[in-house]
């Protein structure tokens, strides 16, 4: 699946030993300019040997790929704002084997900017909101003289607001490297076990784009996951509800690269990944036929 | 009318709070709130297991983490949601705590007691009630209702001395009661106890005397002394028998768990404007969530009667449904809790019953006491086996008027509880017999029970 395709490369810089290093996402990856053997590095590390923050980094990242809880957790529209910061999270008392890396500013390169979907740009700083927020310490300190279960659980938690602290562009597309990995046809069975939660991820997600796209009340939108060819299908009832099944790789190809909507269509699938060019099939209004277009982002 | 898969709609909902959140609409505690609601309702009603609404609760307050938002528990935590916090909480905190998977086991045994203690001393009398003997593996009690003519000691720091806790005794704030902690007792094989009480209390303790060792099986009789009184408890004694029926409740699933929503409001004190206001919003989210899995019939009268009863106390009953028609049993359980009896005096009966257990609990009663300034008060104890919820009790007195029976005060450990529980309005010695109602989630067990009043 080439979804990553429709988006630019990201890079972000993040502390590592006594230095500044810089992490790029690009072609659906996550390298380390600054450690050309990470591999090396990483077997050192499996080896009791020091490992560099942004080899955490990475390792976490790679570990949530696939993982759900990512479009439980990550952001579902411009509107919505994952603020939290890495002073936030604090120095949570991980195990000393797992140092972790402390983002500093994001930027972007290879384009003029993210279009996330409701077509607004990110920002590149984050913004640290109120005075109460609960640090995650709390979790791992509280699991420390807990179950081995519920320590799994606390890290998990922390690595979760780790790749949030990262900034909205990396946050969706981590939430794209999910949906692609859940997408594929040799995962039909593991996605009828996991429907709610995919059916929650695509609801949350399209809900906001159907809103802006026909006035539609993102409360009175419902989406399931579409399995077999074609795209889905949109249906408006007559009391203003809509209900629709779209496939999972919506929320890859489209939704996570900021094409849901494009020349007041919606984008229900993508033709030609591309960027800044893409080709998709979109609606004009509800109740129409699909139709192809190309969308510029340049 | 379709049928919504439950954690389809737990996950959905969830996301419709996120989006309320993003658009200023509600807090981040306000949002964790209105989804524990829901997953609280689906969990009471079997729609989905813990694991499942835990997995989506969790998930959300690291997203409310995420959005730099602390989630808190909200306006209420779920335990609160439940009803009252009462047995099933503490069953819960214990076995999580002792990682004990299993509840209890062995048989309980209810035996009455009649029998009183009057001290008269230089600085106050006292009347000490022996009400009832019970017995579970490992633990004896006799519950035990003790009056004082000079009460000193705060109710809400009700631990009287005893032989447990002898310093009370240094404290001037504390007048020596059970004689100054002397209370001990015998058994027909001259073996001796210790008694160490457990409960609250102000003019009147109210509670359990536990005793130490556990007296053997087949033990003929305890003398229980006291400030140089003695009484003698027939350990072999024997009520009439009580006639149990146990049957499925009528209702759906979701019309039973809004039952019990309300029927923990009566006579808790906790009936204050605040908590009543988020109950009734979390009932708000409850209704429409139980009707989309098809456990509401769209035509059910349930909450309107909720409704009904949420409005009679002075909440916002209007958030639930339309107020309809609160059930006679509410009505006669939520207008006073302690309504003056000044016709009679002490008056305390033996109500010796254990009934089967139904729904992981199993409840027992011993006794019951009306006191002129504070009620009628029966006291029982509770068996949990599994973390089944709250029980709801109801008493149907033989002129077929409703009481309403709100648990005060609990101690034990393990699954085996005893409790006092306060009865509104109040039963009389004119009373000859009662009927029990005890609804779990799923089961509710009746037992017509002959009430012998041996003081009144």
């Amino acid at each position: 699946m080439s979804w990553h395709k429709s988006l630019p490369p990201a890079e972000a810089s993040v502390s590592c030993g006594k230095g500044t290093h810089t992490i790029r996402w690009e072609d659906g990856q996550l390298t380390l300019s600054d450690h050309p053997d990470a591999e090396a590095e990483l077997v050192l590390g499996a080896l009791g040997g020091d490992k560099p923050e942004c080899l955490t980094l990475l390792e976490t990242w790679n570990a949530h790929t696939a993982d759900l809880a990512v479009l439980a957790v990550g952001p579902r529209a411009a509107s919505d704002r994952t603020t939290i910061t890495w002073e936030q999270l604090g120095e949570a008392p991980l195990p000393p084997s797992r140092p972790r890396p402390r983002p500093r500013a994001s930027s972007f390169t290879g384009g003029q900017g993210y279009a996330i979907p409701s077509g607004k740009r990110a920002t590149a700083k984050t913004v640290m909101v109120g005075t109460g927020a609960v640090s995650p310490r709390k979790f791992l300190a509280a699991a420390e003289n807990a179950d081995p279960e519920l320590a799994r659980r606390a890290r998990k938690r922390v690595e979760l607001l780790e790749l949030m602290t990262l900034g909205p562009e990396f946050q969706y597309r981590l939430s794209g490297a999910v949906a692609a990995s859940w997408a594929g046809e040799d995962r039909a069975g593991e996605r009828a076990e996991r429907r709610p939660e995919l059916a929650a991820a695509l609801t949350g997600r399209f809900a906001p784009v159907a809103a802006e796209w026909a006035g539609i009340d993102p409360d009175a939108v419902t989406v399931t996951p579409h399995e077999g060819p074609g795209w889905g299908r949109l249906e408006v009832t007559g009391d203003g509800r809509l209900a629709g099944a779209l496939p999972v790789s919506w929320l890859a190809e489209v939704w996570a690269c900021g094409l849901a909507l494009a020349d007041g269509h919606l984008v229900v699938s993508v033709t030609g990944p591309g960027h800044p060019r893409a080709r998709v099939l979109a609606l004009p209004a509800p109740g129409a036929s699909a139709v192809p277009l190309e969308v510029d982002r340049c | 009318m379709s049928v919504e898969d439950p954690e389809t709609y737990l996950r959905r909902f969830a996301e419709t709070q996120l989006r309320r959140l993003a658009a200023g609409e509600v807090t981040a505690a306000e949002c964790a709130a209105h989804v524990d609601s829901v997953a609280v309702a689906f969990e009471e009603t079997g729609a989905l297991d813990g694991q499942v609404t835990s997995h989506v609760t969790e998930h959300l307050h690291v997203a409310l983490m995420a959005r730099a938002t602390s989630p808190g528990s909200g306006p209420m935590g779920r335990s609160a949601l439940r009803g009252r916090p009462g047995f099933a909480d503490l069953f819960a905190r214990q076995r999580s705590r002792t990682q004990v998977p299993e509840g209890p086991t062995g048989e309980v045994s209810v035996v009455p007691a009649t029998a009183a203690l009057h001290l008269r001393k230089d600085d106050g009398d006292e009347d000490i009630y022996l009400l009832g003997y019970t017995t579970v593996p490992g633990r004896a009690w006799l519950s035990v209702a003790a009056r004082t003519s000079q009460p000193l000691v705060p109710r809400r720091h009700a631990s009287p001395p005893s032989a447990r806790n002898p310093r009370a005794l240094q404290s001037n704030r504390y007048r020596p009661t059970f004689a100054g902690g002397g209370i001990v007792a015998i058994d027909d094989t001259g073996r001796g106890y210790t008694l160490g009480f457990a409960g609250g209390g102000g003019d009147w303790y109210i509670g359990r005397l536990t005793l130490n060792p556990v007296p053997a099986s087949g033990t003929a009789w305890l003398e229980v002394r006291c400030g140089g009184e003695s009484v003698r408890l027939d350990l072999r004694a024997k009520s009439p028998a009580a006639d149990v029926t146990v049957q499925s409740l009528a209702g759906t699933p979701g019309e039973n768990y809004l039952r019990r929503q309300a029927e923990s409001l009566i006579g808790s004190p906790e009936s204050a404007e605040g908590p009543l206001r988020a109950r009734a919003t979390g009932l708000s989210d409850a209704v429409p969530a139980l009707r989309a899995v098809g456990l509401l019939p769209p035509d059910s009268p349930v909450p309107g009667e909720v409704a009904a009863l949420f409005e009679s106390l002075g909440g916002p009953g209007e958030l639930i449904a339309v107020p309809g028609r609160s059930p006679a049993q509410w009505v006669a359980g939520r207008d006073s809790e302690f309504p003056p009896q000044t016709s009679v005096t002490v008056a305390a009966g033996s109500l010796a019953v254990a009934l089967p257990e139904a729904d992981g609990v199993a409840v027992h009663l011993t006794a019951v006491l009306t006191r002129p300034d504070a009620g009628t008060w029966i006291f029982g104890g509770i068996r949990m086996t599994a973390d089944s919820g709250e029980p709801a009790f109801w008493l149907r007195d033989d002129t077929n008027s409703w009481h309403s029976v709100s648990v005060r005060g609990m101690s034990g450990q393990g699954g085996d509880y005893a409790f006092q529980a306060a009865v509104v309005p109040p039963l009389t010695p004119e009373t000859s017999q009662v009927e029990l109602h005890v609804t779990g989630k799923t089961t509710e067990v009746r037992a017509t029970i002959p009430v012998r009043w041996w003081l009144s």
